[in-house]
């Protein structure tokens, strides 16, 4: 049945997309900076799996969490660096700031690896799942799954640790965090690094199933806008829900529209959004 | 017959599940001071926002010299005669003293030039006692300051009503002293007055009638003796058994 | 300060004046791309540094005007009538976007308005029959030499650019300016003392989609072919920001300042980092950012910088 397809298909997607926009959101919830190098970071993580699979047959399944890892140190880098300078500033500062870094990576990517589009080939193909009424990739399955247990452990992570309980408190206020001894700094230098290894497992898992290309950026931005703005700022099982809607209508409208107007109907939605419900379906009031 | 001042008929407001305020019904003849007091929470503020436009009510209406005013936008209210400080005072921190309350002459209080703006916002700021701050930048006042300059933005808009949201909060004794000796010659210049206030001692010696929100409902209107010893108020700021008492006491004698 | 401005802009003049003169084609262009980031950068302030509301739909203005004069232009009218249309087009799309995205704030008002910008831009690239799509669009050749082309365009965009000075000061120092600093400083104050903060923002916005557009429209000709790509180019926007960002947002000229050092530093990165211009852009606009977070005035008062570097730490 073509409908079960569709909802399944648009259900994976949106799987994947939960881990995408988890990270986008902590750093706009908890640094009240929206991080225009996210796309970027995500198709970074892409690359090293790729190349991690290329040169040494690694299964990208297995390499994800080393690309979190990886993009981890970098996230941590840039924001101890150069974020944490503006922290505070207004958003055309952090905006423009970010912009720019995201200028810097994009090009870096585009030297290196050119803007050819890639795609990591899986040996042995891992085939599909026949449940009659609808056919599931298993490299989707896999992929989608990873996602949600990667963005599931963020949830964990977040509600029960001491690290955790100490981001949630800076986010709500950082100088009543810090009067009670957390060093706001040092928890903005471990988010933005988690939200950028949070970027870059994704960015593993999506490499097992999309072509990538440094183009690719400014469409995985535009679909974690989508889905904070959906979902509401600093609520993960609000990004979850938001994934899983974005996913299902993107692959309602590719039947209807066809797949190239993907990122413009989800800019109309986020758009409409805008206009009628700022604060999403879920979340709190985020920083505005 | 004349028309009351301000009169608020049977208005609500809801806010998602909880109704803020609750069909309050009020009339405030020109020329009043009145008190507007309850515990933390009440709605006074919400009361405030409601009649200054930056709410609307959900059921209701909000008249003001005899022509609805509610749904109307805040700054059409402020330009009709209703003038408003803010519990957190709102000064523009950049700009100059002089300079805020030129914004509120020129604007709302609708000079015709420039110039004529600025004299009369330095009046307000002379009525205010304030003058000469006028080229200090507002970010750079003290609270006792911000208060005053914060009134004086209100006066600049010539209101018929002033509604006054804890202007005294945070005044040690001399400034609130000095508040009281302010507001009084405000209201003796024809200035109808509405204020919430905290301090009962501040209520009691300048408003000659008390309103008192609880959870949003209108629970006592009269005036100050007749409030003090009414038990619903007793109740809601003290607790049931001191109101038991009060009744009591009342019978007694 | 009015003898400062005087002669500044006196200076200004004169070294545009130099390049028209000089006969060399290279330095026109730059004095024309200098007009056209003046005049985006000043419009740009009218919402962004007087109202504070962080619009980052400058692109979707201006290739919004590049599109309506060069369609104008294709069906032969003139560039003064495109330019004129492009106006207009862009005026009534500013307000009808105004009245959706402006009662948000902060990042919710800028994403809103990036996001704007490539929606059109997606619109341009699929309605093929009037824009002819990702091909782009083909704008007639003015007749002459190409210095006398040259000088041309240098002199429409200039215009542009004078335009948008006068909608500058104009606001500045008008009741709309005053209005529109009381709404940057505190909007909820405003509109409690009679501001009609609606109104005005509306109009702010208005204003800065205009200008962008009249300077799209001289773009478009100049440049006599225009993709949406191209023109919806988001550095579009971006430039102009980082140039009042440099220049300072709380007095009407300090976008022209804020062009002008770009510009010339832009200049040094094409000579010497060809490959990784985009790149060394980001470097660009990230150093400015972080060392200059208040304009050319930290300059001025070299102290301060250091000072502020050292108390960044939270």
């Amino acid at each position: 049945m073509l409908f079960l397809q569709v909802m399944a298909d648009g259900l994976l997607l949106g799987g994947l997309y939960a881990s995408i926009a988890a990270g986008f959101s902590l750093v706009w919830g908890v640094l009240n900076i929206i991080n225009l190098m996210h796309g970027s970071f995500i198709v970074l993580g892409a690359y090293l799996a790729y190349f991690a699979n290329q040169r040494y047959g690694i299964n990208p399944f297995l390499f994800f969490p080393v690309a979190g890892a990886a993009l981890f140190v970098i996230g941590f880098v840039i924001q101890r660096l150069v974020l944490n300078r503006v922290i505070g500033k207004t958003v055309l500062i952090t905006l423009t700031l970010t912009f720019g870094l995201d200028l810097v990576l994009s090009d870096l990517m585009l030297q290196a690896f050119g803007a050819d589009y890639r795609k990591l080939v899986l040996h042995p193909s891992l085939g599909l799942l026949d449940l009659h009424l609808v056919v599931i990739p298993l490299d989707r399955l896999f992929a989608t799954a990873a996602s949600l247990a990667a963005t599931c452990l963020l949830w964990i992570l977040l509600r029960s640790t001491r690290l955790g309980r100490a981001i949630v408190a800076v986010r709500m206020d950082a100088g009543a965090a810090s009067l009670m001894g957390v060093r706001a700094e040092a928890v903005y230098a471990v988010t933005f690094g988690i939200a950028a290894a949070m970027a870059g497992l994704s960015g593993s898992l999506l490499a097992a199933i999309f072509p990538i290309s440094p183009l690719m950026s400014g469409a995985y931005l535009a679909k974690s806008f989508v889905i904070c703005v959906l979902g509401g700022l600093g609520s993960v099982p609000g990004v979850i829900v938001a994934g899983l809607l974005l996913g299902m209508i993107e692959s309602i409208s590719s039947i209807v529209v066809g797949p190239n107007f993907s990122t413009t109907i989800s800019f109309v939605l986020l758009l409409s959004l805008l206009f009628f419900r700022p604060n999403g379906l879920f979340g709190r009031r985020g920083f505005e | 017959m004349t028309h009351a001042l301000l009169r608020l008929n049977h208005v609500s407001r809801r806010f998602g599940g909880v109704l803020a305020i609750q069909d309050v019904s009020l009339e405030v003849q020109t020329g009043e001071l009145v008190g507007l007091i309850g515990p933390n929470g009440a709605g006074k503020t919400t009361l405030i926002n409601l009649i200054t436009g930056v709410l609307k009510p959900t059921h209701g209406e909000i008249e003001f010299e005899g022509s609805k005013i509610s749904g109307h936008a805040p700054h059409q209210i402020a330009r009709s005669g209703i003038a408003r400080t803010f519990q957190i005072v709102q000064p523009f921190p950049e700009m100059s003293v002089i300079e805020n309350v030129t914004a509120a002459t020129l604007f709302g209080g609708r000079a015709e030039s420039f110039e004529l703006a600025r004299t009369r916002a330095a009046e307000a700021l002379e009525q205010c006692g304030i003058m000469d701050l006028a080229e200090q930048p507002a970010a750079a006042l003290a609270l006792a300051q911000r208060k005053r300059l914060e009134l004086a933005k209100g006066l600049a808009l010539r209101p018929r009503l002033l509604l006054l949201d804890e202007v005294n909060a945070g005044l040690n004794a001399s400034e609130l002293d000095r508040a009281i000796v302010l507001i009084r010659s405000i209201a003796a210049k024809g200035v109808t007055v509405i204020l919430t206030e905290h301090l009962m001692r501040l209520v009691m010696q300048l408003c000659d009638r008390i309103v008192v929100l609880h959870h949003g409902e209108l629970i006592a209107d009269g005036t100050p003796d007749a409030v003090v010893k009414d038990p619903h108020v007793i109740r809601a700021y003290l607790g049931s058994k001191f109101a038991a008492d009060a009744g009591r006491a009342e019978t007694a004698s | 300060m009015k003898w400062g401005t005087t002669a500044a802009g006196l200076v200004l003049f004169f070294a545009m004046l130099a390049c028209a003169i000089s006969g060399d084609n290279y330095l026109i262009r730059m004095a024309t791309t200098f007009a056209m980031y003046s005049t985006l950068a000043l419009s740009w302030n009218l919402i962004g540094g007087f109202t504070g509301y962080p619009s980052f739909a400058t692109a979707a203005f201006f290739g919004l005007g590049a599109y309506a004069s060069g369609v104008m232009e294709l069906h032969g009218f003139s560039l003064l009538s495109g330019v004129v249309v492009a106006g207009f087009v862009a005026g009534f799309f500013a307000l009808a976007l105004g009245a959706l995205v402006l009662h948000l704030r902060g990042h919710y008002f800028a994403i809103a308005t990036l996001v704007v910008a490539d929606v059109v831009r997606e619109f341009a690239n699929n309605a093929e029959s009037l824009t002819g799509g990702g091909m782009g669009l083909n704008v007639p050749l003015r007749h002459g030499s190409p210095h006398s082309q040259a000088l041309f365009y240098l002199l429409a965009m200039s215009l542009c650019a004078i335009v948008a000075i006068f909608a500058a000061k104009g606001v500045f120092k008008s009741r709309l300016g005053f209005g529109l600093r009381c709404i940057a400083q505190n909007e909820a104050a405003a509109a409690s003392i009679g501001v009609n903060a609606r109104a005005y923002k509306t109009a702010a916005f208005a204003l800065s989609g205009v200008f962008p557009a009249l300077a799209g429209a001289v773009y478009a000709s100049w440049v006599t072919y225009i993709d949406p790509t191209d023109v919806f180019d988001v550095l579009l926007t971006i430039k102009p920001i980082v140039m009042v960002l440099i220049g300072g947002s709380s007095i009407w000229f300090g976008p022209i300042v804020g062009a002008f050092v770009f510009i010339v530093l832009e200049e040094f990165v094409w000579r010497h980092l060809l490959n990784f211009h985009t790149g060394s852009l980001g470097i660009l606009i990230a150093l400015l950012i972080v060392f200059l977070p208040g304009g050319l005035r930290s300059l001025i008062h070299p102290h301060n910088v250091f000072q502020r570097l050292r108390r960044a730490r939270p």
